[in-house]
This record gives C-alpha cells, structure tokens and sequence, in this order.
C-alpha cells in the first residue's frame, strides 16, 4: 500500500503540471538582466490569480476602459482573427531602413501575431508575439462595451505558455513570460 | 511627385493598419472566407535618401475587404472613401475619365513644360502616365494601372471613390496593378496567388 501511495504522491506534481498545461498559464514571470560584470538578474513571478486579485482591488470608476469602438466592431473583428487563424505562417509587413539596418517585421507564426523591431544604430531588439486567443478573449469580454485591468489579466491566462516579449537594450534584456 | 510616392507609402502602411479598426458587421454568412488560392494583394515601395526606407505589405484580399468592413463610417461608408483637399473633385475626375475613354487608344494629354514632358494615354487595356525629363530625354515618372480598376474606383456618383469596388475587382485580376517609378522611388502594387513575399 505504501509504495502505491509514494506512486501517487510522485504523480501529483505531473499530474498538477498536466492540468496546469490544460487550463493555460498560471504565472507571469518578468525576467530583467542587467549587463555589466556587475549586473542584477532578477526574476519576479506573479501568479495571475494574484494579478487579478489585486486588479479587482482598483476602484472600479478608475479601472474600466470603455472600448464602444471595439463593441461595435466585435463580428468584424471576429471574422479578421478568424482569417488571421486561417492564414499559413507568413510575412505580412516589413519595413527596412536602407542605412542603419532598422527593421520592423509584423509575422503571422503558428496562433500568434509577432511583431520584431531592430535597431542596430541603438543596439535595441524587440520580440512580441500577442497570441490570437488572447485577443479572441478580449474581445470577448468587451462585448459589453469596457474592459478592465481584471479582464486583461483573465484574457493573458488564454495564451500558450511561454515567452511574448522580449526586449534586449545593450546588454540589458527583459523577458516576460507565461507559465 | 516625391509627396505622391510617399503618400503612397502612408496609404499602403493604413492599408495594413485596416487590419485592425473599429468598424461594422459582417454576417455569419460570410462569403470572404479565405481559401487556398484566393488572392493576396502585395505593395511594394523602394524609396532613396538619407531616411529612406523599403516597406514591403502582403495581405489576402479577403482581410483588405473585412478591414474595409470595419473602418468607421467617417473613413470609408459602403465601402466609398471622400476625397479631400484634391486639386480636383471625383466629378471631374469621372467626366475626365469618360472623355479619356472615349478617345480610345492614344495619348489623350501631352503636357510639354521647359524641363519635363507628361504624357497620358491608353495602351490596351492599362493606363499610362509618362513624365520624361526634357533635358535628359529620360522617363523618370511612369504610371501604369488597368483600366478596370480606375473604371470601378470612379464608378457612382458623389465625391466618394468606390475603394470596396475595386478590391472586389482586384479579386479577379492577377497581375500589377499599379507601378510608380520616380527616379529611383518606386512604388509597385501587384496581386497573385502567393502568400507573403515567397
């Protein structure tokens, strides 16, 4: 009996990351490096609960975002995402400077938008990807005609886990994370 | 020309920005749904000097006409976008059309200036726009667009162009659609059956 409840316990925490990989993201974990030999690196994670529970927190009057515009533009909207789903993983903007090699790249890759921007002049490089399913969310809940930050919070736990931005200054980078 | 072309790669830069405004409805019958070979409109816009950028935006038309869709009605009201600030209205633009039409395949207005030549005219079915450096004896404006797609953008009435009109019409035309050369600015409009820039 005992060896069968070790097996369980050994289980739960896969069983616990399986559910966790299920239901989406449960932690966001902001990732700052600094450069230098004497350089912080610091890792903050903060469980979405947690975000949404402090969201909820603001006064409410302050906290909604009235988003009319996005109301009435719900089924178009829909359709446009639907299109973007439909769409293979493909190239959709580029705009590149000829001196200095400044790029800005809007992709389509996997469920994904991802946006890239590099300036070699000021030694920056950005990476986002804003996850289809996160706007499909909040879209969703904009349907009554505002958002507010808990909404935002709640759209994010839709997202595939993993990173969304990237941002590397120098020898600085930050990366924000879904886990 | 220079403002023209860059205008141009404002006009091309919204078109992408479309993708995402705030707009009307489409029904659950929704006709535009993408397919394997529907077909992607291209611009392409090549500029020269210090600042200069190349801008390369590849879409299906099917997102250009639900972008169109969206784009509140101050923009764009069925799909008709008003002209303004234009040296001149889309009436006269629409009687200048039709007289151009009319005359068939020739140079219908040769403009000749001290430095430069602009020479309009018909050739097939496309329409040209030449402006020739005097001097040098070198073309360094050329604009080339069929003759359809003007035909639908003018078609109605009002000061209102019927953008919506000619994507649906770019839906069944393969090809370039629009070429600008000016110098070594380029702006070039094209639709085909290939996604992105492949």
């Amino acid at each position: 009996m005992i060896p069968l409840k070790l097996a369980a316990l050994a289980a739960a925490p896969f069983a616990l990351a399986g559910s966790v990989a299920l239901s989406g993201p449960t932690t966001l974990v902001v990732d700052v490096r600094e450069g230098g030999a004497e350089g912080m690196h610091l890792v903050i994670p903060v469980p979405l609960l947690v975000a949404r529970a402090a969201a909820a927190l603001v006064s409410e009057d302050k906290a909604r975002i009235p988003v009319a515009e996005l109301q009435r533009a719900q089924p178009g909207a829909r359709a446009l995402l639907a299109e973007l789903r439909r769409l293979p993983d493909v190239e959709l903007v580029r705009v590149q400077q000829q001196r200095g090699g400044g790029l800005v790249r809007i992709a389509k890759r996997g469920d994904a938008l991802e946006v890239r921007v590099r300036q070699p002049s000021e030694n920056v490089k950005v990476r986002a990807k804003l996850p289809l399913a996160v706007v499909e969310e909040l879209l969703r809940r904009a349907e009554d005609g505002d958002l507010d930050p808990g909404d935002v919070v709640a759209a994010f736990g839709k997202a595939p886990h993993g990173t969304f931005v990237e941002v590397e200054d120098g020898e600085d980078r930050v990366k924000i994370r879904l886990w | 020309m220079r403002r023209s072309l860059n205008s141009l790669a404002a006009r091309a830069i919204i078109v992408a920005g479309l993708l995402f405004p705030a707009g009307e409805v489409r029904g659950e019958d929704n006709s535009w749904i993408q397919r394997e070979d529907d077909p992607w409109i291209h611009i392409q816009v090549v500029e020269t000097g210090a600042d200069a950028a190349n801008v390369q935006v590849h879409l299906p038309l099917s997102m250009v006409r639900l972008a169109l869709d969206m784009a509140p009605d101050e923009a764009i009201l069925d799909g008709h976008v008003r002209i303004e600030n234009s040296d001149i209205s889309v009436a006269e633009m629409r009687r200048l059309w039709t007289e151009l039409k009319a005359a068939g395949e020739a140079d219908f207005v040769t403009v000749e200036k001290a430095k430069e030549t602009v020479r309009i005219g018909r050739r097939g079915q496309r329409l040209l726009i030449r402006v020739t450096d005097s001097t040098a004896g070198k073309e360094h404006v050329a604009v080339d667009v069929p003759l359809a797609i003007v035909d639908v953008l003018l078609a109605g009435d009002g000061e209102r162009l019927n953008v919506a009109g000619a994507i649906a019409t770019l839906g069944a035309y393969r090809g370039e659609v629009l070429n600008v050369q000016d110098g070594q600015d380029r702006v070039r409009i094209w639709v085909d059956e290939k996604s992105g820039s492949e």
